[in-house]
């Protein structure tokens, strides 16, 4: 199946659509904005022993049911050619491969990669030594399909920059299942755990089982089994993705980053506080609605106000009356007017003498 | 038989040992990953069992001090996982992991989560189409509706929409009222026509749906909008304006295009009149001519003027062979009609035995679109085109 090109193009409601099967198919290879567990590619390449196939069986026990396993051999190098297998990885709808192979330079040959955006990101080769398989522990117990690994890393070089801490990143993605944001504790039941001893890698899986704390509490006390697979590992080829990709692999979707919610707080009641922020509220200016004893309360303060006007006016009268009288002897008529008049008098004299001079 | 927290992890649980340094661990709670930090020797293997040297010996030292160390670091990230907060579902309590960037709390400190890369580029948000955002602003929320619809009228249980559904349901009822506008006109291809204006509808604010979502070229809606106007337009100058099975109006049609057949009522049924003459015994020359009608003419579409004189030059040229083409050449048009017909007859344009009139009566209107072979059967074999064969 597979379509891609032309089918995966957004069309027209006029032109022709895809058939329904067709189209159920492109959206369920669409990207998501929560992505689930990664799926694994699991091929040989030009030549596979014994000892490589049944680590390919063992890794997609490990993956499943997120692994496909695909017989035929491939002549694929993926360090000179990448497109085909991100092409395979396209059309398989997987993000994460391992392909083994075995020659005489390159023994026992496992290389682990990833793709992004069907291009590919990072791989890297590593050579297998000592390989146990499931098989090798029969009886013991062995992990629940679908279970997710827990994982160990010991050693110093983990934590350094460098080639040891980029293959810790890809064992962490290409083991890790389904990210979630919650889980049932008591569903773990293997972890990873690889250890680097003065440059040697052992990746070893133990499985789990939980047993009651003795020294009494909640919190259980593990026990180790061996259960297989467990390789050590040699690094050989690298080839890591650019920054640009891996910064662009990083990027997570907007709908995820949760934008923070400043102020707000639960009290021990269950509710939710926040403080609102008014600004300063001009108490004098704003108008409130009239009522009518507003409406009668305004109007006796105009009218007291416009009185007390009045009286200032007349008392500055009265003052202004008995000045003239002390000044002239006599009572002065009609008030303000006159001395007004007797104002505009002057001037007009002095705008008259003005005009007969020009 | 008891097993002992010492049993399972002596370096995690043994008080004894005071100084055994605890290899502290850092976590990455969201992948349930522990790192050990501390630089591992290979002198520390091989302390705790027996000096065996030999090579299954020092695996066996190697073995077991890996198991010692996945021990220790394991408990301790279990450690680590329970002190995480807990909500409850129907499978029992779950824990809540911190969020893979870490903006979360951590009960333990010291542990950035590692950044793993995505499968795919995240998708883009996308843009809510206007039924969208009127549906938010109004707070209609979606309600999943059953499969099948109670159907008052049948008293049955009938699909929501599409065959056997109660509003396809159309061939089942005569249609009392007329079409609005037009009382002759075929309700029951006004009611296609409906239907087919709110699909072309729905089409184009789809079309700008896209558009505003980016997944289409800006205009194409108007474009599509045009383009359906325009189909409509042309739809009406062909459709005919009376009912069918009434006569066709009798429209002047000089000068118009002919391939307008609709309107060509005049000319067909001229054309009708002249076969119907020919039909008699002498050739309709006897007939009365009634007011208004051409006199029988020799003359017959799509033939030219003859020239006698020409044809008589022209009638002993190429010898024997010219003669016996020419021959052949009346004889195929008495016997089979023109080659014009011939030739739509050969490419299936005339279907045998379509029309009485097929190979008697040409009405000017050429061969119908009609194939019998469907698809690209129909278009006929394709042949090679040389100097020969040009038409």
């Amino acid at each position: 199946m597979a379509p891609t090109g032309k089918a995966a193009q957004k069309r027209l409601p006029t032109e022709k659509q895809p058939k329904a099967s067709v189209a159920r198919y492109l959206k369920s290879v669409e990207a998501q904005i929560h992505e689930g567990a990664k799926s694994a590619l699991l091929l040989k390449g030009t030549r596979c022993n014994e000892v490589m196939a049944t680590c390919l069986r063992d890794l997609r026990a490990m993956k499943a049911p997120d692994a496909k396993l695909l017989t035929k051999k491939n002549e694929i190098n993926v360090f000179q050619d990448a497109s085909s297998i991100e092409f395979l990885c396209t059309k398989n709808d997987t993000s994460v491969f391992a392909l083994a192979s075995h020659n005489k330079k390159r023994p026992n040959n496992l290389i682990l990669g990833r793709t992004f955006d069907n291009q590919l990101l990072d791989a890297i080769e590593l050579g297998v030594e000592n390989y146990k398989s499931l098989n090798f522990f029969k009886g013991a117990p062995k992990k629940r399909v679908g279970s997710k690994p827990m994982f160990l890393f010991v050693g110093d070089k983990w934590s350094a920059e460098g080639a040891y801490k980029k293959l810790q990143n890809l064992l962490l993605d290409w083991f890790r299942g389904d990210p979630v944001e919650s889980l049932n504790l008591k569903g773990l039941d293997h972890v990873i755990v690889v250890t680097e001893i003065e440059g040697k890698i052992y990746f070893r899986t133990y499985y789990v089982k939980l047993k009651r704390n003795p020294n009494g509490g909640d919190t259980p006390v593990p026990l180790l089994t061996n259960s297989g697979p467990d390789m050590d590992l040699t690094m050989r080829r690298t080839q890591y993705a650019t920054s640009d990709m891996w910064k662009a692999s990083l990027k997570q979707p907007q709908q995820l980053i949760k934008k923070k919610t400043k102020n707000k707080s639960t009290n021990m009641f269950g509710e939710t506080v926040a403080k609102i922020h008014l600004e300063r509220q001009d108490i004098g200016g704003h108008a409130g609605k009239r009522t009518k004893t507003l409406r009668v309360a305004m109007a006796n303060e105009k009218r007291e106000e416009s009185e007390a006007l009045e009286k200032e006016l007349e008392r500055e009268k009265e003052a202004e009356k008995r000045a003239f009288r002390e000044e002239w002897g006599y009572d002065m008529e009609g008030g303000e007017g006159e001395g007004g008049g007797e104002e505009e008098e002057k001037g007009r004299g002095g705008g008259g003498g003005k005009r007969r001079r020009t | 038989m008891t097993l002992k927290a010492t049993q399972i992890a002596p370096n995690t649980f043994n008080a004894s040992k005071d100084n055994e340094v605890l290899e502290d661990a850092r976590y990455d709670l969201y992948n349930l990953a522990a790192f050990n930090d501390f630089a591992q020797r290979s002198d520390d293997i091989g302390d705790s069992s027996t000096s065996d040297t030999t090579a299954d010996g020092m695996n066996a030292a190697l073995e077991t001090f890996l198991l010692n160390k996945a021990t220790e670091g394991t408990s301790q990230l279990i450690g680590a996982l329970w002190t995480l907060e807990t909500k409850a579902s129907d499978v029992g309590p779950l824990a809540l992991l911190p969020s893979s960037r870490g903006d979360a709390e951590v009960s333990v400190s010291n542990n950035a989560p590692t950044l793993l890369p995505r499968a795919k580029p995240a998708p883009k948000p996308k843009e809510p189409t206007k039924w969208e955002l009127f549906r938010k602003e109004k707070g209609i929320e979606t309600r999943k509706r059953g499969r099948k619809e109670w159907d008052e009228a049948t008293g049955e249980w009938k699909v929501r929409y599409g065959m056997g559904s109660a509003a396809n349901a159309n061939g089942e009822w005569p249609i009392m009222e007329a079409v609005q506008g037009n009382e002759y006109a075929d309700p029951w291809q006004a009611k296609r026509d409906e239907r087919k204006e709110k699909v072309e509808k729905n089409q184009v604010q789809k079309t700008r749906n896209m558009e505003r979502q980016g997944l289409v070229q800006k205009g194409s809606a108007k474009k599509l909008e045009k383009q359906f106007e325009e189909n409509r337009k042309k739809i009406k100058l062909t459709a005919p304006p009376l009912p069918a099975g009434l006569p066709v109006d009798m429209k002047s049609t000089k000068g118009s295009e002919v391939k307008n057949r609709a309107a060509r009522g005049l000319e067909s049924t001229k054309k009708a009149l002249a076969a119907t003459r020919l039909s008699t015994a002498s050739m309709g020359k006897f007939d009365q001519v009634r007011k208004g009608e051409d006199k029988v003419r020799k003359k017959r579409s799509g033939e030219e003027i003859r020239d006698r004189r020409k044809e008589l030059q022209s009638a002993n040229q190429g010898g024997a062979k010219g003669e016996a083409d020419r021959g052949l050449k009346v004889l195929n048009s008495v016997l089979l009609g023109s080659e014009k017909k011939e030739k739509m007859r050969r490419t299936g344009k005339m279907h045998k035995g379509e029309t009485g009139h097929d190979f008697d009566y040409d009405d000017g209107l050429g061969g119908g679109s009609f194939r019998k072979k469907k698809g690209r059967a129909g278009a006929g074999k394709l042949k090679k085109v040389t100097k020969k064969n040009i038409k």
